[in-house]
């Protein structure tokens, strides 16, 4: 009965973690998780904006084809059909009620939005315009002239701040959005947030349908940051699924093929499932979510796993194999670990999710072999293929050979290092496919949308001054616009201004006696009756009294999105964003810097290189811990083993893997980026293991070569990947397993192996 | 036959009847128009003069000579074009205040199509089939109001009335001061 009792523990404990997992599950896809949250605010805010891919959950939906929209009734019909929808907050194809949400709080603000309050839009003289224009306006009937809205509103202030604000963005008419080429754009928000992949596909599936639906054949092209995330998520599961069968069919084949026997098969397979649900289980309970590539990656990572039970299995299967292998795992697979460990210290989300996945998934997998398979095996498994041929043919080669491989991979190592170059495009660790990205760069372009590589960052503790620095840089930035240092920027003081010149503005407005004499003699002499306009008087006198809007409290609409984008909270600091475009002169920004006052600071950046500089800062932190684990793992091996000529051989055949797999990136010409230095340190970890099953005789022998078969298999499969990363990956650790097995047979205890 | 279609067996006009008879037979019809512009901003009407072609599919075109040269406003589907020899502007239907409920009521009378005069208003028909009266107004629109009609001008009693004899002769727009008449006053051939 004891004996079942291990198995029945784990047959509990997976249950219990597949149905953790189904409860928890969330998949990532931004490329902020591989940035650290260490490091100074504007690191902080870079990492928030490329964690949160910028702007947003907007839904582009682009209709027709370039230079041929699609009718506008055709456009109203499909925004009609997505409003009505729950699944949508927003759905706009212009600028109108449904973009802005509530119109009335930014009609009630106009005196105090609008920056002509100010500048003289109460004079006699402009007033006298105003009415002016409104009478010939009120004459024509073409000019369709809102008369309840025009009573309260003659200067059309709100009309005013609109085209201001959109002005650039719809066809000149205050219509309808059209890109550049002349499609259609209708704007979309659904009513889960961003992060929520599976509600995203949902909502661009009933986008698909309806469009599908429509009586025309339009063609659609929907892009933002949703519809990437819901494609990487699909690509990221066509890869692993295909990856997954080809890597379990080879494995499988080479398994049976070596077992011969469905159970020893069955046996090999329990430790790796184990060791993904503990890994995935874990990286879901510490980080909240797991990252694709974290998934891709790992789940091919603790396909070592089933080196375990094989190295169980080539020793009989029994109690008796337990003991022999448990030593040369646990040193195997604690150093893999302390590896690893170094790893999670290195404060970069994506590595830490990596690591926790593999430390977890090894344990698991440890545990697995030693407590649950040895009940499992019954009759010894028989490993009959390969058990020799392999060991007598490389050992014939003799220790010369391993000399001279060993001198030329380190070499090879040592060239390939000076080679590689450190990849410092964060993109390229993103798994968004590159079609769909350059799709998106084309919507946003054609929109007018930034795509911001500068900024300038103002922040401080408080909102209200770092509002009002933010407006003394935007005035700089107008100023150096027109002296043609940039062509426009984009400041949330342009929507809403901080409440000091909000107050200002009240200031400038007449009082209402004032106003109504203005309005007296301004529409002296026209066609107009001048008691009509008694809401534009009480309108002025209300806003006189009004509290400051924040841009916080503009929370429905696109407005609200746009604005919540602009001015952001990091850590108890208010951040404002200016984003500016068309810059021709960076240099120009430095004199903003004063612009900051005693309460805010003022940065400008460029995203780009200081994106680069971080991500050349995070690597080069990643390589001091892999080199700390590698150290790590020295120590422990010499603790363990206490015999220096041993120590230095598995030392030899680890450096001689990853010189290999090194050697293979350089060839490849991939640069190497975090995920390149985690698959060196499994190399590592792999070679680790090779050298010390190979001291354990024939058995070892045979198991470890076995693993190595099937570690190549698997990697092979991960070679096939379209992303990158993936595939890059995939050939470094085959050209480094293999390197380490070869090296591992090579010097292959001649007493023991016979 | 289509005047004998208007008229019940007791002589009175139904509503269906009197949508058989303005529906257009041909694909499009051109009438001279003369409108008047009645406002609680302006002190004086204004009236202009002009040509108004109807087109089955809900095609509308209005021309006159306004102050600085002729004028042209197309409305095809939700779409508004003015053309003035200053330049070309466009937008949407519902940013055009008035014009919305005036072209659904064209619209469905071109086409003689009961079922959208039934879904955009509420009718009631009196007098006969010599003389009657058409009072349409609006029921309330759930989507699709752009931000030039504010809250407070749709809050607004709105009414149409379309009067005539044999043919539409005067159409009328009523909404809080404002008051916009369409008389037919020939046929532009």
């Amino acid at each position: 009965m004891r004996r079942w009792l291990g198995p029945l523990l784990w047959a509990i404990g997976l249950a219990v973690a597949l149905v953790d997992i189904a409860a928890s599950w969330r998949l990532q896809s931004g490329v902020g998780v591989f940035l650290t949250d260490e490091g100074g605010l504007t690191e902080r805010v870079l990492t928030r904006q490329l964690r949160e891919q910028g702007l947003s959950g907007l839904i582009f939906i682009l209709l027709g084809e370039a230079g041929d929209a699609p009718a506008p009734q055709v456009v109203e019909k499909l925004r009609e059909r997505l409003a009505a929808s729950p699944l949508f907050r927003l759905v706009a194809s212009g600028v109108d009620s449904s973009l802005l949400g509530d119109i009335e709080p930014l009609f009630r603000y106009r005196y105090l939005l609008s920056d002509r309050t100010a500048n003289g839009l109460f004079t006699q003289q402009r007033l006298t315009a105003a009415f002016r224009d409104l009478a010939r306006q009120l004459q024509d009937p073409a000019a369709f002239v809102e008369e309840t809205r025009a009573a309260a509103d003659p200067t059309g202030e709100l009309r005013y701040l609109l085209q201001r604000w959109f002005g650039g963005r719809d066809d000149g008419g205050g219509g309808r959005w059209l890109t550049a080429d002349g499609r259609a754009v209708v704007v979309a928000l659904a009513a889960a947030p961003a992060y929520e992949l599976d509600a995203q596909q949902q909502a661009l599936a009933t986008i698909d349908e309806t469009v599908a639906a429509l009586d025309e054949n339009v063609e659609a092209t929907v892009t933002g940051a949703p519809a990437i995330a819901v494609a990487t998520q699909e690509t990221i599961r066509g890869e692993v699924t295909r990856i997954s069968l080809y890597a379990a069919a080879g494995v499988v084949a080479l398994l049976l093929l070596v077992l011969r026997s469905p159970r020893g098969l069955l046996l090999t397979v329990l430790p790796v499932i184990t060791a993904i649900a503990a890994g995935v289980l874990a990286v879901l309970g510490v980080f909240g979510g797991i990252h694709g590539i974290t998934l891709g990656f790992g789940a091919t990572l603790l396909g070592i796993a089933v080196d375990y039970p094989l190295h169980l299995l080539g020793h009989g299967g029994s109690a008796g194999a337990r003991r022999r292998i448990a030593k040369p795992l646990l040193l195997g697979s604690g150093s893999t670990m302390l590896g690893f460990a170094a790893m999670a210290l290195s404060g970069i989300e994506g590595l830490q999710q990596l690591a926790v996945f593999a430390i977890a998934g090894l344990a698991a997998a440890v545990l697995t072999t030693l407590t649950v398979l040895p009940a499992l095996t019954g009759d010894p498994v028989a490993m009959p293929w390969p058990t020799s041929w392999p060991t007598k043919r490389l050992k014939r080669a003799g220790l010369w050979a391993f000399v001279v491989l060993a001198g030329l991979l380190l070499g090879g190592g040592l060239w390939a290092s000076q080679r590689v170059a450190l990849e410092a495009d964060l993109t390229a660790l993103s798994p968004i496919p590159p079609e769909l990205a350059r799709a998106d760069t084309k919507v946003r372009e054609a929109l007018g949308l930034p795509q911001p590589r500068h900024v300038v960052l103002v922040h401080g503790l408080k909102r209200e001054p770092v509002l009002a620095a933010t407006e003394r840089v935007s005035t700089g930035l107008d100023t150096l616009a027109r002296q043609g240092a940039l062509d426009r920027h984009e400041a949330v003081t342009q929507f809403v201004p901080s409440a000091a010149t909000q107050r200002a503005r009240q200031q400038a407005l007449p009082k209402r006696a004032t106003l109504a004499a203005r309005v007296d003699t301004a529409v002296a002499g026209l066609p107009l009756r001048t008691a009509a306009f008694e809401p534009f008087l009480a309108d002025v006198a209300a806003s006189r009294g009004l509290a400051p809007l924040a841009p916080g409290d503009l929370d429905g609409g696109a407005l609200g999105v746009w604005l919540s984008d602009l001015l952001v909270q990091v850590e108890g600091r208010w951040v404002s964003l200016l984003r500016l475009g068309g810059l021709r002169q960076p240099q120009a920004l430095e004199a903003l810097r004063r612009q900051g006052g005693p309460m805010a600071t003022v940065q400008p950046l460029d995203l780009r290189t200081e994106t680069e500089t971080l991500v050349a800062r995070y690597q080069a932190s990643a390589i001091r811990h892999s080199l700390a684990g590698a150290g790590l793992i020295v120590v422990l091996l010499a603790f363990s083993l206490r015999h220096t000529v041993a120590v230095g051989r598995i030392v030899v055949i680890m450096a001689g893997g990853v010189g290999a797999a090194l050697v293979a990136l350089a060839v490849s010409g991939a640069q190497l980026s975090l995920f390149h230095l985690a698959s060196l340190l499994l190399v590592a970890g792999l070679a680790l293991d090779y050298g010390l099953f190979t001291r354990g005789g024939r058995r070892g022998v045979a198991s470890t070569t076995v693993c190595a078969a099937s570690t190549v298999i698997a990697f092979a499969a991960l070679a096939t990947a379209s992303t990158p990363v993936l595939h890059d990956i995939g050939t470094t650790v085959m050209t480094g397993v293999i390197a380490a097995w070869l090296l591992a047979m090579l010097a292959t205890p001649t007493r023991r192996a016979s | 036959m289509v005047a004998v279609v208007a008229a019940a067996d007791d002589g009175s006009l139904t509503l269906e009847g009197l949508l058989s008879r303005l529906a257009l037979d041909e694909p499009a019809e051109v009438v001279r128009y003369r409108e008047t512009r009645r406002s609680g901003l302006l002190t004086q009407s204004v009236v202009v003069s002009g040509e108004l072609r109807l087109a089955r599919n809900g095609d509308i075109r209005q021309r006159w000579k306004g102050d600085g040269g002729p004028v042209t406003v197309r409305v095809v589907g939700d779409d508004v074009t003015v053309e003035r020899p200053q330049g070309t502007k466009r937008f949407r239907l519902d940013q055009a205040g008035s014009l919305a409920p005036v072209v659904e009521a064209l619209r469905a009378v071109a086409a003689g199509d009961m079922q959208a005069l039934k879904t955009g208003f509420r009718t009631r028909l009196s007098g006969n089939a010599d003389r009657w009266t058409l009072t349409l107004s609006p029921r309330q629109r759930s989507s699709g109001v752009g931000v030039a009609g504010s809250p407070s001008e749709r809050r607004q009693s709105t009414k149409l009335t379309l009067r005539g004899r044999q043919r539409l002769q005067r159409l009328t727009f009523e909404s809080g001061e404002r008051t916009i008449e369409i008389e037919i006053v020939g046929s532009a051939r």
